[in-house]
């Protein structure tokens, strides 16, 4: 087959990395001077520092790898805001609202540009626990699960990805067995069994390659 | 014919979870097929000998008392069908594991068979399996070939690029390579800074490795 | 529609399915349209015009960029059971733009009057190169995946083609011709005569493998959708909403572009 097996039925995290990078811009300071350059993905600049322009995170990632430029962090990945997120994960039966790609987004940004964050540790850690927060969430979400349509308001990329198998093949068990909703029980077993899964990665952050 | 019906052809399929466990592509198994069609044919032989005794018999004594040839002829059948479809699917698995090992390759398939050396699955697969080999090879060449000028859907790597440079180890002798920066000599042993996209074919084949 | 997309998107294999297109266009005009400019300083920046803003690229009624729209098939694609609508124009035009970049670094390259900016800015153009050229390797490769695993279903079912390219029929026909050719030679002549078919159903177990649309995908809305029935609740689907739905339900609305397999 043209894709290998691992690769057909979900994304894998260096390709979600892709994608985000892709579709996310931020802001940069550049240190170097360069009038705007036209690329597939668009028209980016012009480069004059100390003015800040905004840039696919991708090629924010590239300059910073290259020492041209700073990351300007998005709003969301600032301590003060991830703790109040994290108040709101915790304190609310809904997931916080973040970027739909926060964790792809969030571990690219610390890993190339980690020093042009405020204490990128304490972002890393409180990233962490609203991860835990909400995979607590995912799992309770299981017992709502039906068979027709199920609402996941404010989940993200990553979560689904991790979702995915799981609910998937659920999903299908219950068209065969028929029934609208999951009796008692058998939400039961299945949430036993999904919480085995998450505890495959219980730091909850250093997926593999990402 | 000592053993049951069809145990033979749930040897066959153990053989194809294993090979897809261990991500392994064993050798065709050539006797067991053979055994297989042969209880095939047999089963068939009885099957329609059935049919030639209950077509005689009325319906009303189809339903008294040959019951035990009924069922005798639905157990017949149901086996039959079982051999085949366990044929079938072997065959299969082993098609798309050979198609994407193909891939994998990089779509260079003298390397894959690689007739002269240990190393090759020339030895593994059967003649037919070689001639889907070949016909595949071709029809992947001519269904790349709109896109050729811009992109080798065969030799590109699905692994996102990351960087346009990639530092490689040479861990086996690839010879003289045409890059963008010249023609370079790849020797067993040496590392080189190359861009990805000159030496990607050479990454999916295992000449050189990516070193971070 | 360039030349190449005539090849890619709407070759008519029907009649004459053995014939592969083998004139490579030796110019890509996008020529009814305005050709975009890609030279990478074609704007200047004294330009009258308002910066372009990211934001303002994001909203709906600015056009999206081909390479961003590819990579949305492209997740799209992955995600979903079935075959989706070949994107022929949007690959033939990122292939272009891929194309006119590559020329364009190119002809920098070799000049010696070429700027250190310049030599910069190659740089970033092709690492946007090889990105958009693994989109397409990993788009065009998702589908042929797919289109190998139910070649027999779409040999059979003239209704799967029209989501299809020329080459891409004319490759699942071609396949699964030696699919069974193999099954002939190395199975099915062994076998009894009554035994030789290759489409049996045996205990509601089809022996051609059909894509399943029961398939339970992950969606995310791109836009306020509104009420939307499933079979047995109906379900308000504003922008950003993600649902767990199954694919048949919701199979519409992807087509739209409403919402996008996550």
């Amino acid at each position: 087959m043209a894709l290998a097996a691992h690769i057909k039925h979900s994304l894998t995290p260096s390709e979600l990395h892709f994608i985000a990078t892709s579709e996310y811009a931020v802001e940069i300071v550049p240190n170097f001077s360069m009038g705007q350059i036209r690329l597939l993905s668009g028209i980016w600049g012009p480069f004059r520092p100390p003015a800040k322009a905004k840039v696919p995170l991708w090629l924010a990632l590239d300059l910073k790898r290259r020492k041209r430029c700073a990351v300007v962090p998005p709003e969301w990945l600032t301590v003060d805001h991830l703790q109040e997120k994290l108040k709101d994960e915790t304190s609310d039966g809904q997931y916080a609202d973040l970027p739909f790609r926060y964790l792809e987004i969030s571990k690219a940004i610390i890993e190339v540009a980690g020093d042009d964050l405020d204490n990128a540790a304490v972002i890393r850690s409180l990233l962490m626990d609203i991860r835990q927060a909400r995979q607590t969430k995912s799992r309770e979400g299981v017992l709502k699960m039906n068979d027709t349509g199920m609402a996941m308001t404010g989940i993200s990329q990553l979560e689904i990805n991790e979702l995915r198998p799981f609910f998937v093949q659920s999903f299908g068990v219950m068209r065969k067995l028929g029934g609208a909703h999951v009796p008692a029980n058998a939400a039961q077993s299945s949430q036993s069994q999904s919480q085995s899964q998450f505890t495959l990665d219980e730091d909850g952050w250093d997926m593999s390659g990402i | 014919m000592s053993q049951n019906y069809t145990d033979t052809a749930h040897r066959l399929i153990h053989q194809s979870k294993r090979s897809q466990l261990t991500n392994t592509l064993y050798k065709y198994d050539d006797a067991s097929i053979r055994e297989i069609t042969r209880e095939c044919r047999y089963l068939n032989t009885q099957i329609n000998q059935s049919i030639d005794t209950l077509s005689n018999l009325t319906e009303q004594s189809l339903l008294d008392s040959d019951k035990p040839s009924l069922a005798q002829l639905t157990i017949l059948t149901l086996c039959a069908q079982r051999n085949k479809r366990c044929l079938l699917a072997y065959h299969y698995h082993r098609l798309t594991k050979l198609a994407s090992m193909y891939w994998q390759s990089g779509g260079a398939l003298a390397y894959l068979l690689n007739e002269h050396d240990a190393g090759g699955i020339r030895d593994d697969i059967s003649p037919s399996e070689l001639d889907f080999m070949r016909s595949y090879s071709q029809l992947v060449t001519q269904y790349k070939s709109p896109f050729l000028d811009v992109v080798d859907i065969t030799s590109t790597s699905l692994e996102p690029p990351k960087d346009l440079h990639v530092s490689v180890r040479v861990v086996r002798d690839a010879g003289l390579i045409e890059t963008q920066g010249g023609p370079v000599d790849f020797r067993i042993g040496q590392r080189f800074m190359v861009r990805r996209s000159d030496v990607e074919r050479l990454l999916v084949q295992g000449y050189l490795e990516q070193v971070d | 529609m360039s030349r190449r997309n005539e090849m890619l998107a709407s070759m008519d294999v029907d009649d004459e399915e053995d014939e592969m297109p083998s004139i490579r266009p030796s110019t890509y005009g996008i020529t009814e349209r305005q050709k975009p400019t890609y030279d990478m300083n074609a704007i200047s920046s004294s330009s009258t015009k308002p910066m372009l803003d990211i934001d303002e690229l994001m909203e709906a009624e600015t056009p999206e960029c081909a390479l961003t729209q590819l990579i949305r098939a492209w997740v799209a694609e992955r995600g979903a059971p079935v075959l989706l609508e070949w994107q022929g124009e949007m690959v033939d035009e990122v292939m272009s733009q891929v194309e006119e970049q590559t020329k364009i670094v190119d002809s920098l390259k070799s000049d010696d009057r070429s700027t250190d900016e310049e030599h910069f800015q190659l740089i970033l153009v092709q690492t946007e190169v090889e990105r958009a050229k693994y989109v397409i390797t990993s788009y065009v490769r998702a589908r042929l995946s797919k289109i190998e695993e139910f070649a027999q279903y779409i040999t059979l079912n003239p209704a799967s083609h029209r989501n299809l390219s020329g080459i891409e029929l004319s490759h699942a026909r071609k396949y699964w011709r030696l699919v069974e050719t193999h099954y002939q030679t190395s199975i099915l002549q062994g076998l009894p005569t009554a035994m030789r078919g290759l489409d049996d159903n045996h205990n509601g177990k089809s022996m051609i493998a059909e894509p399943d649309q029961d398939t339970a995908v992950f969606i995310r809305a791109r836009r306020n959708v509104g009420e939307v029935q499933l079979p047995q609740q109906s379900i308000q689907l504003e922008k950003n909403d993600n649902y767990l739905v199954r694919y048949r339900d919701v199979a519409y609305l992807i087509a739209s572009g409403a919402v996008e397999i996550v």
